[in-house]
């Protein structure tokens, strides 16, 4: 057993097992709740101990970070879709917290779900976005990383409206998907300029053209790919502008909000610039963005924050805070702090997630809290603002800084109105087609 | 203006009653959630609920028909209920000339093409008959009216003709302001708002944001802008928006309460918080039911105004619309010819319509389908089981059901539902036990605030007024006492510490990489071993904040608090007295308090002691015990002629109905001699509890695997730790009885949990005065809770609070599905869905004129039982007649013949039948 084995092991058993539940689905229809949670226990603990497994050996024999470099999937003059794997710090610590997160939450979900319409399609879809971030955790090259990127996106937004019979839960949906869709032709974009001018999307390839593109005075490339990487980073991890869409997600079952918005997919952003990391610090304007991003963003979502009055969207303000912090701590290099912070603000944010429902029951058993107190917050840089302005920033903080009302507005004039243009032009064409067909009808 | 009241001071009393009535769940406490409805009888006030609740409350029609098919419903139920029902709701009449077909309802409840959601399309055999159908109407179309209250807003239409919701609409903007100004101390940052009020925040936040906001907020707060210019107050602005259109005065109530309705939850509670503030967990913020009222009016109508002016359409020609039901030619002749082939000669029927009488005919169709086909299954339906029942227990009453005359143990339970298994399992361990039932609060009429949760929280049922204030208190008062109380406060902070703290940006980052790492630990224990990782951290808790020795200070301190010795001995002579120990005092007397323990649960109130305010009712009976022991309140006593003796010790003991396990109370007072009882009775209960708890596994699926009791105790104490279970107990679930008597009726029959059981005994009662307490005490909490089942079960997106998973506690006061939404109301669907709804049959043994003379001089039970909102049954042990009240009169029951299956003990009965029946003898010589 080597390092390599464990890799391709780690690779294979998701997939294998959701091809599985997929194939039993199209044979027998969803599986019988009893089975279900057979296969998935035998499957989490299994994709568990690898995951352990794999940690451990990594830094029980000090292995030095390398690539695995496969046959390319296919490739075409210069052009070539290579297929490598990272094993380094970054993909074993990710992969082992992904495993171990994943399944508390299937053993969780067990009696959570029970007997609860649509269990099946929410087993199936956890799975499939295990086998998602496992693609995105190992991959070494853009491409590969897309394909696990988009896995994890899907599954969210399908998790989001896992009540479908809700009307809320369908619309936001609806917001998470356009938020992750304008964020992925990021990587869309990255990719092919990086295929065209590096003839490689490798992350560590990437990394070693920056000098021959400055040297070739097509530097703005370089700066363009990075901003594109920064781009598509912003959407997962619900940085500004694309915050609006993570309070509202809070539609489905508990758990799939802990590991998706606590844990997994929201930490998915910083894990995709520290990837690019060699690649981005090469210029100090690139770090400089994700700062000013990061540091933004945890203004903002501190402030709504603490106004927000209810578990879950609590949760999710209070998770965009701290990926604010790791977005700071990214650009000013502090890369292993990042990795521990993001590892551990996974595990908090999702053992506050699991436990959202207690909070009546916390709160009645306190000591402290009982009728005509006050609880005492500690202090906090808002009661420096006097009095007035205090109000105003209240306001405006309770209402998210209107900032769905400003992406909206800006989708709207970007986007909607140029393609009812669009159709305009395409209603206008129908009529002088068809009085043109008119005319040569009529002759 | 000044001289005539302004509508909303006249309405708000009738708006105020109908609102739903809605406790923080803090304090949460079962209630029928239609009890302002009670004046009504039970199918009519359901009807007038249903408008506003815009729900269903019944189950659906396929309900009904699987039961008849499965042989739950028969012909005979529905023959039993059908003169009676149509002599209470006769607001329908035969089709014209068919007034000697009596029965013809019936055929229409059978017949699947003219249900409420057809299942069968119409289709024409016979051509003749179709023909002379056919030219009846003469008109393209038939236009019906109907009495039935129609709805005055416009919200269905814009959502039918333009697919504008207007919850998109308002919901964000009215939401996020009430869960804000009501928070309770979730939030960071408290609202600054919480004294000036909600008018007050909503008239600031709405000019501060409008610019940044959609149109309509734009045109709102211009509007009240303009408002405010001429210097209008609130209820100004709310006369003038409601008189922007032409109602009257009955309607304009209707609007307001629609409109109150979209958001019942939060109306419910704003309405709560300004009449009980005291029920706030900590403050209420200064609300108002009439400046929300304007807010959600000027909301309304602006959107009204908004989208007219969208859709270029005038908005008084919308309002004077009419919602009549327009049927076609065909659809009319096509219903004509289908209800002729149910008559007993159709062509004779058909022949004597005019196009009059057709069209009156099926005007007497659809009022049935609206107003009755429903209701007369859910009759039927109730009509079996309450003949099941009530047969199965009379004919129990021939068989011997030993009752030990003298018990070595006299154990007190609550009436609870929960608590009948147990008593049975108890009894059958030790056959020398005799049990009671009586309401778990034991009479102690309390507002208690325990040394952990300091809030005074009545534990007492909700139609009690508590009437003292009780403090638990260290036991020792020197340094460990205020150590220990130290100990617990320093925790309390340090819990609110992280909740806060975690949240914020630095204080976050720190707390998150510290404790961040560490969260791993009860990540993955809770989840994967919530037994082990329980007891792991009782044991650390048991270090940090070592538990001290408490006790109650029952004694007067002042007018509000503590209870003087002449009280106490009240408090215990009216309960002994429901007993009815008849001068037998054993020498250990048990009074059992429950509750139940659950993780991870908002709504841990609906599972508690219901007589104790949903709260555990331990308290109660430490209270109750002390009292009881004392010297002085049994000197007391015996001047009073109750002579209770000084061998005989009263002990209290608490019953975790999830967990299921009975702990004694306060052992370290008990005193030395009677050490041997305490053994003994704890192996009892040990034994019991375990045969109680493989007896409700039986409801758990999930619980095939488990074979014996022993298994079935581990998976219920699990069931309790378990953060990810939504189902710890079922709770009241399938409750359907309430007997008051004396035990030998229900000694030895199973029951299957399904019967709240009240001790009373006639005999030794003559002037009834007994009788008043247990009535008054009982029944109204056995109908609430029955109720409160019912609603949530029938329809539980609209009565109840949907699905448990994605509930997302908010201000402290509630739950709300998902980011945003209504606050919910009633139950969650996890914990209702093995219900079975239908209305309580309460038995009650006494003599008619006492009962009779309690009932009629007492208004909520006059209401219960005169409006038919429970099952009222008396078995008058003078006369020996069961008479059954149909909400005028008594009417004799004949008891059927039946023969019960009789099982050695429940636990052969579990074995065999896996608790699929509901009703057998146990351990009877037949």
């Amino acid at each position: 057993m080597n390092m390599n084995t464990l890799l391709y092991l780690n690779l294979a058993i998701p997939f294998a097992f959701i091809i599985l539940l997929a194939l039993s689905f199209f044979l027998n229809g969803p599986l019988r709740e009893k089975n279900l949670q057979r296969a998935w226990t035998l499957a989490s603990v299994l994709i568990a101990i690898l995951g352990l497994t794999q940690l451990g050996y990594f830094y029980i024999y000090q292995i030095p970070a390398y690539a695995v470099n496969l046959p390319p999937w296919f490739s075409y003059r210069q052009y070539s879709f290579d297929t490598v794997f990272l094993i380094d710090h970054l993909s074993v610590v990710y992969g082992a917290l992904s495993a171990v997160i994943l399944s508390v939450i299937i053993k969780f979900s067990f009696n959570y779900l029970y007997k609860e319409e649509g269990h099946f399609r929410y087993f199936f879809l956890i799975g499939l976005l295990y086998c998602g971030l496992i693609l995105v955790c190992y991959a070494g090259t853009l491409d590969i990383l897309f394909i696990g990127w988009e896995l994890v996106g899907t599954t969210s937004v399908l998790l989001i409206a896992f009540f479908h019979q809700n009307v809320s839960s369908v619309r936001n949906s609806i917001k998470a998907l356009i938020g992750y869709r304008l964020c992925d032709m990021g990587i869309l974009a990255a990719s092919a300029w990086a295929h065209h001018h590096m003839e490689t999307t490798s992350f560590r390839g990437m990394a070693q053209h920056v000098y021959e593109l400055d040297h070739e005075g097509h530097f703005y490339i370089y700066i363009m790919i990075g901003l594109f990487i920064i781009w598509a980073s912003l959407a997962k991890a619900a940085q500004l502008p694309f915050s609006a869409w993570l309070p509202k997600a809070m539609e489905g079952p508990t758990p799939s909000s802990a590991v998706f918005y606590g844990a997994l997919s929201i930490h998915l952003g910083p894990f995709l610039l520290l990837r690019a990391a060699p690649f981005l610090e090469q210029h100090w304007s690139l770090t400089l963005i994700i700062g000013l991003i990061g540091g933004a963003t945890a203004m903002y979502a501190t402030l709504v924050g603490r106004t927000r009055s209810d578990a879950k969207t609590m949760l999710a303000y209070a998770t965009m805070t701290q990926l604010g912090v790791i977005f700071v701590e990214i650009s000013l290099g502090f890369y292993k702090l990042a990795l521990i912070h993001m590892v551990a603000n996974a595990s908090l944010r999702s053992w506050q997630f699991l436990r959202a429902s207690s909070l009546i029951q916390d709160f009645q058993e306190n000591p402290l809290v009982y009728q005509d107190t006050v609880i005492k917050r500690q202090f906090s840089i808002e009661r420096l603002i006097p009095g007035p302005l205090r109000m105003r920033l209240y306001i405006h903080a309770l209402n998210e800084f209107h900032l769905d009302y400003f992406t909206t507005n800006f989708l709207k004039y970007a986007f909607y109105k140029p393609i009812a243009q669009f159709k305009r032009f395409d209603r206008w064409l129908m009529e002088v087609n068809n009085k043109i067909v008119g005319i040569v009808l009529r002759k | 203006m000044s001289s005539h009241q302004y509508s909303f001071e006249r309405m708000q009393k009738s708006i105020r009653s109908k609102l739903p009535i809605q406790n923080p769940l803090q304090t949460f406490v079962h209630n029928n959630i239609l009890m302002m409805f009670e004046d009504k009888k039970f199918h009519t006030a359901l009807r007038d609920a249903s408008f506003y609740y815009q729900a269903r409350p019944y189950r659906e029609e396929d309900f009904f028909i699987d039961h008849f098919k499965a042989g739950r419903i028969t012909d005979k139920d529905i023959e039993d209920i059908y003169d009676s029902y149509f002599k209470v709701y006769g607001d329908i009449k035969l089709p014209h000339g068919l007034e000697n077909e009596k029965r013809f309802w019936k055929k229409l409840l059978f017949a699947d093409h003219l249900r409420i959601h057809p299942r069968k399309i119409l289709t024409v055999t016979n051509q003749d008959l179709w023909q002379k159908a056919y030219e009846l109407f003469t008109a393209p179309e038939s236009r019906f009216k109907f009495s039935y209250k129609r709805s005055l807003r416009l919200k269905s239409y814009w959502r039918e003709e333009y697919d504008e919701s207007m919850e998109q609409y308002s919901y964000p903007l009215v939401i996020r302001l009430l869960s804000s100004f009501l928070d309770q101390g979730m939030s960071f940052w408290p609202n600054p708002f919480a004294k000036k009020g909600l008018w007050a925040f909503f008239i600031y936040s709405l000019n501060e944001t409008a610019a940044m906001e959609d149109e309509w907020v734009k045109e709102l707060n211009n509007k009240v802008q303009a408002y405010l210019v001429k210097g209008f107050s609130v209820s100004e602005i709310l006369e003038q928006e409601l008189l922007a259109r032409e109602f009257d005065p009955d309607q304009q109530e209707n609007y307001l309460l629609e409109i109150l309705f979209d958001l019942k939850g939060w109306s419910g509670m704003i309405n709560k918080l300004e009449l009980e503030p005291h029920q706030a967990p900590l403050k209420a913020p200064k609300c108002s039911l009439e400046e929300y009222t304007a807010i959600l009016l000027l909301i309304e109508n602006t959107l009204n105004q908004h989208l007219a002016k969208k859709y270029s359409l005038d908005l008084a020609t919308l309002f004077s619309q009419s919602d009549d039901i327009v049927l076609s030619k065909m659809e009319s002749s096509l219903l004509i010819y289908e209800m002729s082939k149910l008559t007993e000669n159709p062509e004779i029927w058909i022949n004597q319509l005019t196009t009059t009488t057709a069209q009156d005919a099926l005007e007497q169709l659809m009022i049935f389908n609206r107003h009755h086909r429903l209701p007369l299954w859910q009759e039927a339906y109730e009509q079996h089981f309450y003949c099941e029942s009530l047969n199965s227990i009379l004919v129990h009453q021939k068989n011997d059901r030993s009752i030990p005359q003298k018990p070595k143990y006299q154990l007190s339970f609550c009436i609870d539902d929960r608590e009948e298994s147990i008593r049975r399992h108890v009894e059958e361990v030790a056959p020398e036990i005799a049990t009671f039932g009586v309401v778990g609060f034991f009479n102690v009429d309390m507002k208690f605030s325990g040394i952990n949760q300091r809030r005074l929280v009545a534990q007492c049922p909700p139609v009690v007024t508590p009437r003292k204030i009780i403090r638990e208190v260290c036991h020792s008062h020197g340094e460990t006492g205020v150590k220990s109380q130290n100990s617990h406060d320093n925790w309390g902070r340090y819990l609110l510490s992280v909740y806060y703290n975690s949240r914020t940006l630095i204080r976050g980052f720190l707390v998150s990489l510290v404790l961040g790492l560490a969260s791993f630990i009860p990540l993955t224990m809770k989840v994967l071993m919530p037994r082990t990782a329980s007891k792991l951290r009782r044991m650390a808790l048991n270090i940090i904040t070592p538990v001290p020795k408490t006790k109650l200070l029952l004694d007067k301190v002042s007018e509000t608090e503590g209870y003087s010795k002449e009280e106490m001995a009240g408090i215990v002579k009216s309960l002994f007295d429901i007993c009815s120990f008849k001068n037998y005092y054993s020498d250990f007397i048990v009074m059992v308090s429950h509750g139940a323990s659950s993780a991870n649960n908002p709504f841990k109130q609906a599972y508690g002691c219901g007589a104790c305010g949903g709260n555990q009712g331990f308290p109660n009976a430490r209270a109750f015990s002390t009292m009881a022991n004392d010297p002085e309140v049994r000197k007391i006593l015996r001047t009073q002629g109750m002579d209770i003796p000084d061998t005989s010790y009263i002990q209290a003991a608490f019953h975790d109905t999830t967990s299921d396990s009975i702990i004694f109370l306060n052992e370290e007072l008990t005193p030395e001699r009677y050490a041997a009882d305490l053994t003994y009775l704890k192996k009892v209960f040990k034994e019991a509890c375990e045969r109680n708890a493989w007896e409700r596994c039986q409801r758990f699926n999930s619980s095939s695997a488990i074979k014996d009791q022993k298994s079935a105790q581990m998976h219920v104490r699990e069931r309790a730790e378990d953060l990810a279970q939504p189902r710890p107990e079922y709770g009241h679930n399938r409750v359907a009885l309430a007997v008051v008597g004396k035990r030998d009726l229900t000694k030895n029959i199973f029951l299957n949990h399904r019967s709240f059981l009240c001790t009373y005994d006639w005999e030794t009662d003559p002037h009834g005065e007994v009788l008043t307490q247990v009535m008054l005490g009982c029944v109204p909490v056995c109908v609430n809770i029955n109720m409160d089942y019912y609603f949530s079960h029938v329809d539980n997106e609209k009565f109840g609070c949907g699905s448990k998973l994605p509930l997302n506690v908010t201000s402290l006061l509630g739950v709300m599905t998902g980011a945003q939404s209504d606050l919910r109301i009633g139950l969650a669907r996890q914990m209702v869905e093995l219900h079975e709804p239908m209305r309580i049959l309460v038995l009650i043994e006494a003599p008619r004129a006492r009962i009779m003379n309690i009932v009629d001089n007492n208004p909520r039970l006059k209401k219960m039982s005169y409006n038919l909102w429970m099952k009222f049954v008396i078995k008058d042990p003078e006369t020996k007649e069961v008479l059954i009240f149909n909400g005028e009169e008594f009417l004799p029951y004949q008891a059927e013949e039946l023969i019960l299956p009789n099982f050695a003990s429940s636990s052969e009965l579990i074995r065999k039948t896996a608790t699929k029946i509901d009703f057998a003898h146990i351990g009877v010589s037949v």
